[in-house]
């Protein structure tokens, strides 16, 4: 059966590996990462939903009774707790909120290096389905361990006694230690490595490729 | 390449990293002393510059960046160390690559610490998004960057025959 014209523009060049210099691969990924990086900061919000939403349906699910749910505003997230805390003499709700944009600088460091790879169009939506699907993991990591971090052990005595009223396992040291371990996982590595690494992985033919050109 | 000593050497060493002594006796003494090497470059032509610890202090105006853990480089040069060591490659070879691999990210990374001192005295909000997004996707870039050079250099793997279509199958 003959390929449709969409059959064809995805397969285009699938199964070989066109050929590219390592100044040509260089040069294309430095150009698409202005790209990536203002239509990512552009539509924040939207690329920062998924783990937002992630970090919405875990959070409650590791501190029940404590995390009432996530909130997204912006690229911004509320992590709205059950917890009350006293300013200016007047009672409140803790709410934590954060920057969840400084775990997913990933995305866009993920789409340029795929854009720059001359695999053909299912080749390259099949690594990014795939690379996005990870860097989204890696972010809600980051954002899941900062609230936890936040809560546990920046705040103090006043707001870590409450949440070990309720959930009287939280005040364990191998907890604590696990959660600051986790803080600095999502927030010095994942985000960063978790792209280089899936592309390399991805990507072993074109590396055979590079290493083995004349030019 | 062999995955799995990629990702084994890739577990091991961020686990190295984040242990306690390692943290005091490697990472600190190293993060001090690129706060004074960029002290140092930055007083060629900035003499009101000064280093305390991991802290880099503008003398006219104050300001001051300190040069926290994930901005001293490391991540980026043990995700180079695990690549160039799952690569085949023979011992001589590797030793170039993580030479040539510390030179370059360092150097990236002295570029960074210097410009952010800058910009925060310039702009704060230029300076929040240089230093939690650009500059950290520049340096894993970098990383990328070196180990694809490395691999093109490797004189062992020049030797051998191109593929016969002048491309390489994949799946």
């Amino acid at each position: 059966m003959p390929e449709s014209p969409l059959e064809a523009l995805l397969n285009e060049g699938k199964s070989v590996t066109p050929d590219l210099s390592v100044r040509q691969f260089v040069l294309r990924t430095l150009a698409w990462v202005p790209v990536t990086f203002i239509c990512w900061y552009l539509a924040a919000a939207l690329f920062s939903w998924p783990a937002i939403t992630l970090s919405d349906w875990i959070l409650p699910l590791i501190f029940p009774g404590v995390i009432e749910g996530v909130e997204q505003k912006g690229y911004l997230v509320d992590v709205v707790t059950t917890l009350d805390v006293m300013q200016n003499g007047q009672a409140g709700q803790i709410v934590l909120d954060f920057n969840a944009l400084k775990y997913g600088y990933g995305l866009p460091l993920i789409l340029a290096m795929m854009f720059a790879t001359p695999y053909s169009l299912y080749d390259k939506l099949d690594n990014i389905t795939y690379g996005l699907g990870l860097v989204i993991l890696a972010q809600a990591w980051g954002i899941v361990f900062e609230a936890l971090t936040i809560l546990m052990l920046k705040t103090g005595p006043e707001v870590t006694g409450q949440v070990t009223a309720i959930l009287p396992w939280a005040g364990n040291s191998i907890f604590l230690d696990g959660v600051a371990l986790s803080y600095q996982l999502g927030s010095l590595i994942l985000p960063a490595v978790v792209p280089i690494v899936f592309w390399i992985i991805r990507h072993q033919e074109f590396l055979d490729h590079l290493s083995t050109r004349r030019n | 390449m062999n995955i799995r000593v990629f990702v084994l050497i890739l577990l091991s060493l961020f686990t190295l990293e984040l242990l306690g002594p390692v943290h005091t006796h490697v990472v600190l003494p190293f993060t001090q002393g690129l706060a004074t090497v960029s002290a140092w470059l930055i007083q060629s032509f900035d003499s009101q510059v000064m280093s305390e610890g991991i802290v880099l202090r503008s003398l006219k105006n104050g300001a001051a960046v300190a040069i926290q853990p994930g901005c001293n480089g490391i991540e980026a040069m043990i995700c180079l160390t695990a690549a160039i060591f799952a690569y085949p490659a023979n011992w001589k070879e590797r030793g170039v690559g993580l030479l040539a691999g510390f030179v370059a990210i360092q150097a990236m990374n002295l570029l960074r610490i210097i410009s952010l001192f800058y910009l925060l005295q310039i702009n704060q909000q230029w300076f929040e998004w240089a230093h939690l997004y650009i500059w950290q996707a520049l340096i894993f870039l970098d990383v990328l960057i070196v180990f694809v050079l490395w691999i093109r250099w490797l004189p062992s793997r020049r030797d051998e025959p191109p593929a016969a279509d002048g491309g390489v199958a994949h799946a």
